[in-house]
């Protein structure tokens, strides 16, 4: 938008009845234009006073926070200690779902060992499907003609040591 | 990376310091978003309990490029007073707080702007308390609601309308 550009009255009216008539609490990319906008158009001063008001009377409503500092670190001083940011990934991660207690250090080898383990007998025990395509395949492979023939010796052919020579 | 991430960065290494430090400063924000936006002290209390023990559980999740921390607290603090509604079955787009506190210290005038917040449809009540009471940007309120800047101005709007109308009938 350049500086001589006007944006609708329908724009501004919508803005301030977004935003309210306080011009801090416009988005930054729009108070330039608003203020245009509201110099120019007719009826929009009449709009900001109302909303100007609607401010006031949502200034007016103010709480009371009850809940104190020492409240919550005393909640939180029996609360579980916050999660180590992990450094090594996925497996890190899932070890320590596995594993929370930092008691169980000497176990977390021996989980991560029997996790491929794991999946790896999980595969073998379900994955007959896959067995069956295999075993097709090699028997095709066997079974097939690969003209061999071709390559095998014509043995009259060949001068063995001690035949022919006499 | 800002003084605030760097606080959050040592709360997940367990600081409990850094840890007060936070809260000191958080504690009263998050507080008065959730007792406006949910209308209801106790549970308002509940939940910045909540978000506060997210905070020092939870710290190692912020993303420090992704958006300032009062923003993720607030987004905490919105998706905790979310669940805490729907479990409570006060919770639907639409819905609006049957019964608003009483709050003696308040002023009469400040009871009509609860009572009217009250009434508004829960997505609108809580577009204008982000923006408005919580000094976050169109843009940090659309995300933590989960929406476009267009679709949050869109609330905005009806929840002004919405309010002038019911405080002008008051009067």
């Amino acid at each position: 938008m350049t500086d001589e550009e006007i944006i609708s009255r329908s724009t501004a009216e919508a803005l301030l009845g977004a935003y309210g008539a306080d011009p801090k609490r416009w988005p930054a990319e729009w108070r330039e234009a608003l203020d245009r906008a509201i110099a120019y158009h007719a009826g929009l001063k009449e709009l900001m006073e109302q909303q100007a008001a609607l401010d006031r009377d949502l200034n007016a409503y103010s709480v009371t926070p009850s809940i104190t500092v020492d409240d919550v670190m005393a909640r939180v001083g029996s609360a579980q200690a916050p999660k180590a940011v992990s450094s090594s990934g996925w497996l890190e991660g899932f070890l320590d779902w596995l594993l929370p207690s930092d008691q169980l250090v000497l176990w977390r080898g021996a989980t991560a060992a029997l996790v491929p383990l794991f999946i790896g007998l999980w595969l073998g025990s379900t994955d007959v499907a896959v067995q069956e395509q295999w075993w097709g395949a090699e028997q095709v492979l066997f079974s097939a003609d690969y003209g061999f023939d071709a390559y095998e010796l014509d043995i009259d052919s060949l001068d063995i040591e001690g035949e022919g020579n006499d | 990376m800002s003084d605030e991430a760097q606080l959050v960065a040592a709360v997940s290494t367990g600081d409990s310091r850094a840890f007060e430090v936070l809260v000191t400063r958080h504690l009263p924000a998050i507080e008065a978003y959730a007792l406006r936006f949910m209308g209801d002290r106790s549970g308002a209390q509940d939940v910045t309990q909540e978000v506060m023990l997210k905070l020092w559980q939870r710290a190692g999740d912020y993303d420090a490029t992704k958006a300032r921390v009062t923003t993720w607290l607030h987004r905490l603090a919105h998706n905790t007073a979310i669940d805490h509604l729907r479990r409570t079955a006060k919770y639907t787009d639409d819905s609006s707080l049957a019964e608003p506190e009483a709050a003696p210290q308040n002023s009469d005038e400040s009871e009509a702007v609860k009572a009217a917040l009250a009434h508004l449809p829960m997505n609108q009540r809580n577009a204008l308390v982000l923006t408005y009471y919580q000094d976050l940007s169109n843009k940090e309120a659309a995300e933590i609601m989960g929406l476009g800047v267009r679709a949050l101005e869109s609330l905005l709007v009806r929840a002004r309308t919405t309010l002038r109308k019911q405080l002008e009938a008051d009067q």
